[in-house]
């Protein structure tokens, strides 16, 4: 064999080789166990959330008798998770996945889902779980996916900071613009409890592409108005339910948090947190930079972190609803997150098992109990201080109407870029997202 | 009407082929794994994409796309975060604007430190050989870097802002509307300059120093002598260099999207990451390979006269 | 080029030097300085830190993580990158012997063929690339990446070598087969140690570009089994219990590797990769 054959055959075996090795060795050990594998794909697992506390139990308490979740979680983040299982459904990998609401809608429009409806009106649990939280996972009349976190957004306070500086909890959003801006002012000169200098009152999501962002928009937006899509009965037709006023007044309220009201030079949110997500935001509440923020249970994460942070979201932090609008009631956004079956999976049968393990009784309570956030059935609730105060925030929480929320909260938050990089005013900016959203419409992207 | 007695091109190509002496043949063979890649990794895939262009296919609506003819093009150019949307914030001039500023940076930073190079000063050995190390590092390595650069308060810029009394322009760059694209341009600037300073300086080594010699005695000034020596002794490698770096600034995916996503409010929006969004934020395939071929044909006006030298060089 | 040194001229060229060489090095630096800082340290904006500050922390939890531990992205990184440099040149050398030393006809559009892919946009081809990955079923293996890898390297690897080749005096070669040896054991007896620096930069450059490409890793693999570095990375910056110091560590990780392997080639660096730009 001429020399140059050979070394080409060498590298492609060795390539070869490699592949294999590269394969899941997991998915060989179950193989030969007999278990079906089944594999889960799940954002908190990867994602720093739950991997400290939760993961480690869950793997030891796997007991499916008939199957076995394989090592591969996925990649770890939403969107990233949105996008990759909606173009390798087909292949039927994964068989199971949980997501956001949102990307359910996604999902069920591609027609990559199982409906669910049957098989959960004949598990015996169905009853123990919240009514409205599998009335927003119905679409269509058909449930796609079962329950397993709920939570609605509420608004975490420094206790030490605001009584340090004698101010009271605020309850409407001109008294958050005045606490938070005064508390801002102070951490320009003082360095306020830790390290850091230059506290800012109020912090929230601005960055492009966020998830997070867009949620704490809406949850706003709630306070003046339960619904900004109404559908026709008799035509099936969705429209929009508000005006650009309303829209307008939320646009009005990021205005006024990073610029100040007019005639007040107040900046409850400092600037130069403009363009962040909800890392630098969940972070900066544990590490001394935000005084206030919009959050969710899962912050009681951070306090398998230690230090600061722990002291922080134990003993310092008050969860209280968030402030409300002028001329508004309660409402706040609730999130409901769905696990989800993969209608290409060759593994039905395994991966409905598998999904009502993951929701049943045992393993709900000790997640939520772990990670934070509100189980969705009566009998798994947990009762620390922590999810009692969330818990209480749940019946104020609204579901989102059932249409393709990922390009509305794109849209959103296209136009909210304007008003906070002051390329357009909030008035103007509520009419282009009026307009923007009935184009959709119009256009059948919704 | 003439006959037609010389045969076709295609048969004269075959006949040039089957004319090759057998052992020059094994030229093909030898060839074959590398362009078979290409030709089904590359070409093929370019091909669909074209294609895709014209259609309006969609991941939310599989299995139901058909031909639009030019419609996903049209909607393209009245697009204002593609095309003619507020200064700095479409695409298309965007990414015009990037190379352009990068390149152009990079080529005159990149001759002024080949120029530098020259000298032999002690420890120049020791410069010479660190200077491509910002280029063997990973993209996300970069933006990681810089970011730490610009974090708001605790990032190097900004900490030496507030340490000479500039405290009150603390900014994330990445997410400020005026410095965003500075910010960029920066990163590209800093990655690429040694390719350039290295291989300037490689091609300086091969002009005759008598030349110079000769120069010197005639009289000639250090900006003549660049002028009329350095400058023409460059040129060939300088254009080479502008033309790759043109063709990998506008490609280029990573930066943008690993430190601002295309924002704020589009400021760095370029077109690599307009055609990703769309693919993968929007699920229109249709319309996402459409603005890839756009990006297609401005490339192509680029690569033409770089092909052309290379094929005078061939001869 | 006269190069008198003058005192002034000396001066002149050390502030320019270190003008320009500290805006290359000390981003590099002060990256390695986060990675040892306590993550308090970060957040107090100090330029200096104390000695009580400095820590190993960052790394020992890099390492200790559960499910996104950083060993299994290493181990994927370095599978990937060594397959692709050996692929890429195994295929390279051959190409670039084939076009060097062959006269086959069409030589030239082949080469101008070869060239031109490095053309296309890579987002362009993302997804048919993507689709026809799903129909091969090379959906998050090693192969699948390797393959994509090697797509980009290859271009530049056959153009360099092939100009390093076309440099190899005809008189050896033309001495070598008066010997004896047919056309392909020239290639193995005299061309390529000819060509070792060649080899080297190319090796070198195939390397870097799969160790450092996030694109189509990120479409190609979905889960920590076939993730590489460039995702990891990404992913703890964007993860929601991030920490500079972390990613800091990270960072200067996924970097020496790298760095390691230029002190190695770069002596050549200069010789190998512009000996196709100097020569045409």
């Amino acid at each position: 064999m001429a020399p140059s054959r050979r070394t080409f055959l060498k590298g492609a075996g060795a390539a070869a080789a490699l592949a294999a090795v590269g394969s899941p060795s997991a998915l060989r050990r179950v193989l030969a166990a007999g278990k079906t594998p089944v594999t889960f794909w799940s954002v908190p697992f990867i994602n720093g959330q739950d991997t400290k506390v939760f993961l480690p139990w869950f793997l030891k308490h796997d007991t499916l008798p008939d199957a076995q979740f394989t090592s591969d979680y996925g990649p770890g983040d939403y969107g990233i998770q949105q996008d990759k299982f909606l173009t390798q459904a087909k292949t039927g990998t994964p068989d199971i996945l949980e997501g956001l609401w949102e990307n359910m809608v996604a999902y069920v429009r591609a027609g990559t889902l199982s409906p669910l409806t049957s098989e959960f009106a004949a598990w015996a649990d169905h009853g123990k779980f919240f009514p409205s939280t599998v009335a927003a996972l119905t679409y269509n009349g058909q449930l796609y996916g079962v329950p397993y976190n709920t939570n609605a957004r509420g608004m975490l306070v420094r206790k030490s900071i605001l009584k340090h500086y004698g101010l009271k909890i605020p309850t409407t959003w001109a008294e958050l613009l005045e606490t938070a801006s005064y508390i801002t002012t102070k951490g320009q000169t003082e360095a306020s409890f830790g390290p850091v200098l230059g506290m800012s009152g109020f912090g929230l999501c601005s960055k492009v592409s966020s998830v997070r962002g867009p949620q704490e928009w809406i949850s706003w937006f709630f306070q003046l108005n339960h619904h900004l899509f109404k559908l026709d009965p008799t035509t099936k037709k969705w429209s929009l339910n508000s005006t650009p006023a309303e829209i307008t007044k939320v646009y009005q309220l990021y205005h006024d948090l990073f610029y100040g009201a007019s005639g007040k030079n107040l900046q409850a949110a400092d600037p130069l947190y403009l363009g962040i997500d909800y890392n630098v935001l969940d972070e900066g509440y544990v590490t001394g930079k935000f005084a206030m923020v919009p959050e969710g249970p899962w912050m009681l994460s951070y306090q398998a972190y230690g230090g600061q942070s722990k002291y922080i979201i134990e003993q310092d932090t008050a969860i209280v609803p968030l402030p409300v609008a002028p001329g508004g009631g309660s409402g706040t956004y609730l999130e409901v997150k769905p696990l989800l079956l993969n209608k290409y999976s060759p593994n039905q049968a395994a991966g409905w098992e598998a999904i009502k393990y993951l929701a049943s009784k045992p393993i709900l309570s000790t997640w939520s109990t772990d990670s934070g956030f509100i189980a969705p059935r009566t009998d798994a609730q947990a009762s620390d201080w922590w999810h009692k105060d969330f818990g209480a925030l749940v019946p104020t929480g609204v579901a989102l109407d059932p249409l393709n929320w990922t390009a509305v909260f794109d849209a959103i938050f296209k136009v909210l870029q304007t008003v906070v990089y002051k390329q357009a005013t909030p008035s103007q900016a509520g009419t282009a997202l009026h307009n923007n959203l009935s184009q959709l419409l119009a256009r059948g992207v919704l | 009407m003439k006959l037609r007695l010389q045969p076709g091109p295609i048969p004269r190509a075959l006949a040039s082929v089957l004319r090759m002496p057998d052992r020059e043949w094994f030229g093909y063979v030898l060839a074959l794994p590398a362009l078979a890649l290409i030709g089904l990794v590359v070409l093929y895939p370019v091909a669909q994409g074209i294609n895709l262009g014209f259609t309006n296919a969609g991941t939310l609506n599989p299995g139901q796309q058909s031909y639009v003819g030019l419609q996903n093009f049209q909607t393209l150019f009245a697009d204002p975060a593609f095309y003619n949307g507020f200064p700095g914030a479409s695409a298309l001039v965007n990414s015009v604007t990037l190379t352009a500023i990068a390149v152009i940076l990079e080529l005159v930073l990149g001759t002024g430190l080949a120029l530098l190079l020259r000298n032999k000063v002690p420890g120049m050995t020791f410069f010479r050989s660190v200077t491509m190390a910002s280029w063997v590092i990973p993209v996300v390595a970069t933006v990681m870097m810089f970011n730490l650069m610009w974090l708001p308060r605790y990032g190097l810029v900004n900490i030496i802002l507030k340490d000479i009394g500039l405290g009150q322009d603390n900014a994330y760059w990445f997410g400020n509307l005026n410095l965003a694209m500075p910010a960029i341009i920066i990163m590209h600037v800093w990655r690429n300059t040694p390719f350039f300073a290295i291989a300037l300086f490689a091609s300086m080594q091969t002009i005759p120093s008598d030349q110079y010699e000769a120069a010197a005695i005639d009289g000639a000034s250090w900006l003549g002598r660049f002028r009329h020596i350095t400058l023409p002794g460059i040129a060939y490698v300088a254009m080479i260099m502008v033309i790759i770096h043109v063709l990998w600034t506008f490609n280029n995916f990573d930066f943008v999207y690993l430190s601002t996503g295309g924002g704020p409010v589009n400021a760095t929006m370029i077109l690599p990451v307009y055609v990703y969004l769309q693919f993968w934020h929007n699920y229109t395939s249709g319309y996402a390979a459409a603005a890839g071929v756009v990006m297609l044909v401005m490339l192509l006006v680029v690569t033409i006269p770089y092909i052309l030298m290379v094929k005078e060089t061939e001869t | 080029m006269i190069n008198r040194m003058t005192l002034p001229k000396m001066l002149g060229t050390y502030v320019l030097l270190f003008l320009y060489y500290g805006f290359f090095l000390i981003p590099i630096l002060w990256l390695v300085l986060q990675s040892f800082k306590t993550n308090d340290a970060i957040f107090s904006g100090s330029l200096v830190p104390h000695w009580n500050e400095l820590t190993l922390s960052s790394y020992q939890s890099l390492w200790q993580s559960s499910s996104s531990s950083i060993v299994t992205f290493l181990k994927n990184s370095i599978i990937i990158a060594l397959s692709v440099t050996a692929i890429s040149l195994v295929v390279s050398t051959l190409a670039a012997y084939g076009l060097s030393k062959y006269r086959i006809w069409g030589r030239r559009g082949l080469l101008i063929v070869l060239l031109t892919s490095q053309m296309f946009p890579g987002v362009l081809i993302l997804v048919p690339f993507y689709t026809l990955i799903l129909d091969l079923h090379l959906s998050n293996t090693y192969i699948g990446i390797i393959l994509a890898h090697s797509i980009l390297a290859l271009p530049f690897c056959v153009w360099m070598l092939k100009s390093y080749m076309d440099g190899v005096p005809q008189a050896l070669i033309e001495a070598a087969l008066v010997d004896g040896c047919n056309k392909l054991n020239t290639l193995m007896r005299v061309v390529l140690p000819t060509a070792l620096p060649g080899l080297a930069v190319a090796a070198f450059f195939a390397f870097i570009v799969s160790w450092g490409d996030y694109l189509f890793v990120s479409v190609i693999s979905s889960s920590t089994s076939t993730a590489t570095m460039p995702l990891y990375i990404y992913q703890i910056s964007q993860s929601l219990i991030s920490q500079w110091g972390q990613i800091a560590a990270g960072t200067v990780i996924i970097i020496i590797p790298v760095v390691i392997l230029f002190a190695l080639v770069q002596r050549w660096l200069v010789e190998g990769l512009f000996a196709g730009a100097v020569k045409g």
